[in-house]
């Protein structure tokens, strides 16, 4: 069922969570809350789930109002028909694994039997129905993770919150529960809201992902749009680019050339970037690199920025490599290249190539939603 | 049972023997535990054993004349009329009791750790108080107060011309008091429990449909039932075995419990030393039943899951339950505290022993507030309060010590047989202290040397009585402490004996020092033990105090050396808390 959070405020003895924060998960869609730790994105869900009492604003679940504000009106956590995944699994350790999944369909009245065969169903969906009679204390925590899992989907929720329900597993189990979640959200078509601070995560599973700041979203698009285009520079940074450089000034950044404030570097851009403007961002894999007597590629767009420089650490990663070299004269920057093409030595020099088109010109930060990210992809999404 | 062969003297306390291994950090192992073993059997096993040795010989152990001529004659007692009805009393006690003790604890417990009840801190405060009030001063105030004839409570109804009479000298005061001075244990147990409890667990009985009641009954409550189990048997053991309250209470009302008995039955003449002594085994074997029970209980893994974020367990709002709950508390206050302390300061204060009616207090002269310098200045106080203070000095530093040594060897080293040492250190915790009493009485009788009669008799008996706690106390600081701290020492160059000093004692000072505090407080207010020991020279102040009362004779000098005591009491159960929460392990 579609969700719509309206001016969503929330406040802890006057330190403000979140503020003021606007958001509608379409029927279907799956909406991943990305943000640090204490960005408000847990509080937010909590919200949802009538697990905290908002401050201000309103709450929609369907046609159903669940909370608001103005009219005090609060639909408690049990009657909201909201599913949740924990964390910490919260998988009732003196329950066996049926009693935790058929407890949501006991609290609605549903009689043993029929309870049962539907909690088989989903158990065998997260494919844990031989554990069904196992006593909950005694799983791994991936399978403690596909009990609340099938626990929440048991009672067919209006909406699925799901908070960061995969970081307290190890990295393997991670991909592969990602995989799994993914294709159960889309084959049943679960309205969802996820919440982490991966941005892999991130990227996996969201129809659209909300970038949160300090209580605000500051970004909502396909993950493909934040990937490509990060709206600030520290979103940028989020997403896993290291290489942001501080603009000399903003009067620079005119005519394509920018000018680095910390070195004496300028490059070209494709974009002129938006009004102040303060820094650019460059993705690693955007950055080629080639030993410094190599002749450049021949797919070498014009324009290109070589800059040279020294390999000062080179990690190897299997698919990939990793540099880290040293400008002469300018900032560290790092690279990430297929392998497969000849590695660089640690001391060797170095050119690297950088398209225009790959320098991103941000501002530093942008605290609300700007422009048409606001509301994309609804015709997608209802198509 | 032999016990001709564990005649060897206490060795003295040494560090678990340093290791002449080529390999200076190797920690001691091989036999380097066996001095601290025998040392340990010795002061534990000894006492139980002649008891055990009592129970089925001819003859009590007497100096010089140790009766190994078995028979199962004392079983007799058993056709004792009155013993069947002791054993009965003392499980209607022991279950009732316990029941009260956890209605009581559990409610503060629950509505501190999980209600917005108001003044919480308070509320918190009131579920402790008890623990400052040793439980016989605590039925000692309430004979005062609810005897069926001159009780306070019963005059104060008779001046409000209200037709009805407390009787505390009755199976139903018993329990009262019994119920009310050890609900602390079952508040403490639970609360930990309540408030650890992972909140994210009610939370999904919320989100996934439960209302509020559901939630408490399909997921707090069942949580919280190992803590709830846990403490019914600790406080059974407690209630069951407690002689000074039956023994105020139940004895006036010819109301027998096993352990009354068993006192009686030592204390007649011609003493009857083998009869209490086949009893007394009696109490050990229930005892003993419930403490392995116990055990299971609270070794079965416990639920209360701790997650990595900060946990705020979730408060029920009560809305206007709110004054009614916090009044029930309050009465509980009332009743264990504030009622008790009047008594004992009104009897204190009173100048004539006599008194119908409140209305007499109001003439001139009725109260006089002397008393108390009285009393400070009596030779009998200074005496006890002498004898107490080295007592409990002595035996908390000589414990904590023991305890440490045999904590370091328990949990730091590979040494042979320290399974065993700490099982037998665990001992005194199946063993009830009327039982252990008597088995000191016999051990320090018998032996060769003349401590009997000494204060050093006591402080051995307390260091053996409270083995248990010492050795808790240290085990928990120890296993907190990183050991890698001592052994980086040692590779430093340390000898193992100095980084123990210079590193993993101070480490561990906080530790120490509470359970130093903790074994003080313990001795200071142990009565059951030194009832079979002390002699006319050496009154401690809980003997003190008991017999006054006892022999009826000096109510009030009584009355005011109680609340003296209970003042230094309060001091002393109030430092550790302090040194506890302040302290962690900045310098």
């Amino acid at each position: 069922m579609q969700v719509t959070i309206t001016n969503l405020s929330l406040a802890y003895g006057g330190v403000a969570a979140v503020e003021g924060l606007d958001l509608t998960i379409n029927d279907g869609e799956s909406i991943v809350l990305l943000g640090q730790s204490g960005c408000g994105k847990t509080s937010t869900m909590r919200c949802i789930a009538g697990l905290e009492e908002p401050t201000g604003g309103s709450i929609a679940i369907g046609d159903t109002t669940v909370f608001d504000h103005d009219t005090g009106r609060s639909v408690p956590s049990f009657k909201r028909n909201v599913g949740m995944v924990f964390q910490s699994y919260a998988v009732w350790p003196h329950k066996t694994v049926l009693e935790n999944v058929t407890f949501p369909l006991r609290m609605k009245k549903v009689k043993r039997g029929p309870a049962r065969d539907k909690a088989m169903e989903v158990l065998g969906l997260v494919g844990l129905g031989h554990l069904a009679e196992r006593g909950a204390s005694q799983l791994s925590g991936g399978q403690m993770q596909r009990v609340a899992l099938a626990r929440s989907m048991a009672m067919e929720p209006s909406v699925l919150l799901l908070d960061e329900p995969l970081s307290n597993l190890d990295a393997r189990l991670r991909d592969d529960l990602r995989v799994e979640l993914r294709h159960i959200q889309q084959e049943r078509g679960l309205t969802s809201l996820y919440v982490t601070h991966d941005q892999q995560e991130a990227l996996a599973l969201a129809d659209r992902i909300a970038i949160m700041q300090a209580g605000h979203i500051t970004q909502l698009g396909t993950p493909e749009d934040v990937y490509a285009a990060p709206a600030s520079a520290s979103i940028a940074r989020f997403m896993g680019v290291t290489n942001v450089f501080t603009i000399a000034s903003t009067a620079s950044a005119t005519g394509n050339k920018i000018e680095l404030a910390d070195h004496p570097v300028t490059l070209h851009s494709a974009a002129t970037g938006p009004p102040g403007a303060a820094s650019i961002a460059i993705r690693p894999e955007d950055i080629r690199v080639r030993a410094e007597n190599d002749p450049p590629r021949t797919t070498h767009p014009d324009g290109t920025n070589t800059l040279t420089g020294t390999v000062e650490v080179r990690v190897y990663q299997g698919s990939s490599v990793r540099y880290q070299i040293a400008i002469d004269n300018g900032p560290q920057l790092d690279a990430v290249c297929p392998a497969g093409t000849g590695t660089l030595a640690r001391g060797t020099r170095a050119h690297v190539d950088i398209d225009p088109a790959a320098v991103l010109v941000l501002p530093d930060e942008v605290t609300e939603v700007t422009d048409g990210t606001a509301t994309p992809a609804q015709d997608e999404v209802a198509a | 049972m032999t016990i001709t062969d564990t005649a060897p003297p206490p060795a003295p306390p040494e560090p678990p023997a340093a290791q002449p291994a080529p390999r200076r950090f190797r920690r001691p192992r091989g036999w380097g535990s066996l001095p601290l073993l025998i040392l340990i059997a010795f002061l534990i096993l000894v006492p139980a054993g002649f008891v055990l040795l009592a129970a089925f010989s001819v003859d009590i152990p007497r100096p010089g004349n140790i009766n190994f001529d078995l028979t199962l004659d004392h079983i007799a007692v058993f056709t004792e009329p009155g013993v069947l009805k002791a054993t009965l009393n003392s499980l209607i006690i022991g279950v009732s009791g316990t029941l009260l003790a956890l209605l009581i604890g559990g409610f503060l417990a629950f509505v501190t750790a999980r209600t917005n009840i108001p003044m919480r801190g308070f509320v918190f405060f009131i579920g402790l108080m008890p623990l400052f009030l040793p439980s016989y001063v605590g039925a000692l105030a309430w004979s005062i107060l609810g005897s069926p004839v001159a009780g306070l409570l019963n005059i104060g109804f008779q001046d409000l011309g209200i037709d009805f009479t407390v009787n505390i000298y009755s199976l139903g005061g018993v329990v009262l008091v019994m119920g009310m001075f050890y609900a602390p244990y079952a508040f403490l147990l639970m609360h930990s429990s309540m408030s650890l409890m992972n909140p994210d667990l009610e939370d999904a009985a919320g989100v996934h449909g439960g209302s509020t009641w559901r939630m408490l009954r399909n997921v707090t409550f069942p949580l919280a039932m190992p803590a709830i189990l846990g403490s019914a048997l600790l406080v059974f053991t407690h209630i069951f075995e407690n002689f000074p309250v039956s023994q105020v209470l139940a004895t006036p009302g010819q109301i027998d419990t096993l352990p009354t008995f068993i006192y009686r039955l030592m204390n007649a003449s011609p003493s009857r030393g083998n009869e209490a002594a086949v009893m007394a085994v009696v109490l050990v074997i229930v005892v003993l039943l419930v403490t392995l029970g116990q055990r299971r209980i609270l070794a079965r893994r416990s639920y209360t899951t701790v997650s990595g974020k900060g946990l705020k367990a979730r408060r029920i709002t009560l809305g206007k339950w709110k004054w009614p709950l916090f009044a029930i508390a309050l009465v509980y206050l009332l009743l264990s505290i504030i009622l008790p302390l009047a008594a004992l300061v009104l009897t204190a204060v009173r100048t004539s022993p006599y008194m119908q009616s409140f209305g007499d207090l109001s003439q001139p002269g009725a109260i006089d507030f002397g008393i108390f310098g009285n009393v400070l200045g009596s030779g009998l106080f200074l005496d006890s309060a002498g004898n107490s203070v080295i007592v409990a000095l002595s035996s908390a530093a000589a414990g904590t010590v023991l305890a440490f040594l045999v904590g370091y060897t328990v949990y730091r080293t590979k040494a042979r047989g320290r399974g065993l040492l700490e099982s037998i250190s665990m001992v005194p915790l199946a063993i009830p202290a009327i039982v252990l009493g008597m088995g000191l009485l016999w051990t320090w009788l018998v032996m060769p040397f003349p401590l009997y009669g000494t204060l050093w008799v006591m402080v051995i008996a307390f260091i053996a009585v409270q083995m248990p706690q010492g050795l808790r106390g240290i085990a928990s600081s120890i296993q907190s402490t990183e050991r890698d701290l001592e052994d980086n020492a040692v590779l430093h160059g340390a000898r193992r004996s100095r980084a123990i000093m210079s590193i993993t004692v101070p480490l561990m000072r906080v530790g120490l020092a509470s359970t130093f505090l903790m074994l003080l407080m313990l001795s200071m207010r142990e009565l059951t033990v030194p009832l079979f020991l002390y002699t006319s020279d050496t009154h401690i102040l809980s003997i003190t105090i008991f017999d006054q009362f006892e022999n009826g004779g000096a109510l009030q000098q009584a009355a005011a050396m109680s609340v003296i005591y209970c003042a230094i009491m309060f001091v002393l159960s109030y430092l550790p808390r302090r040194i506890g929460s302040g302290g962690g392990l900045t310098p």
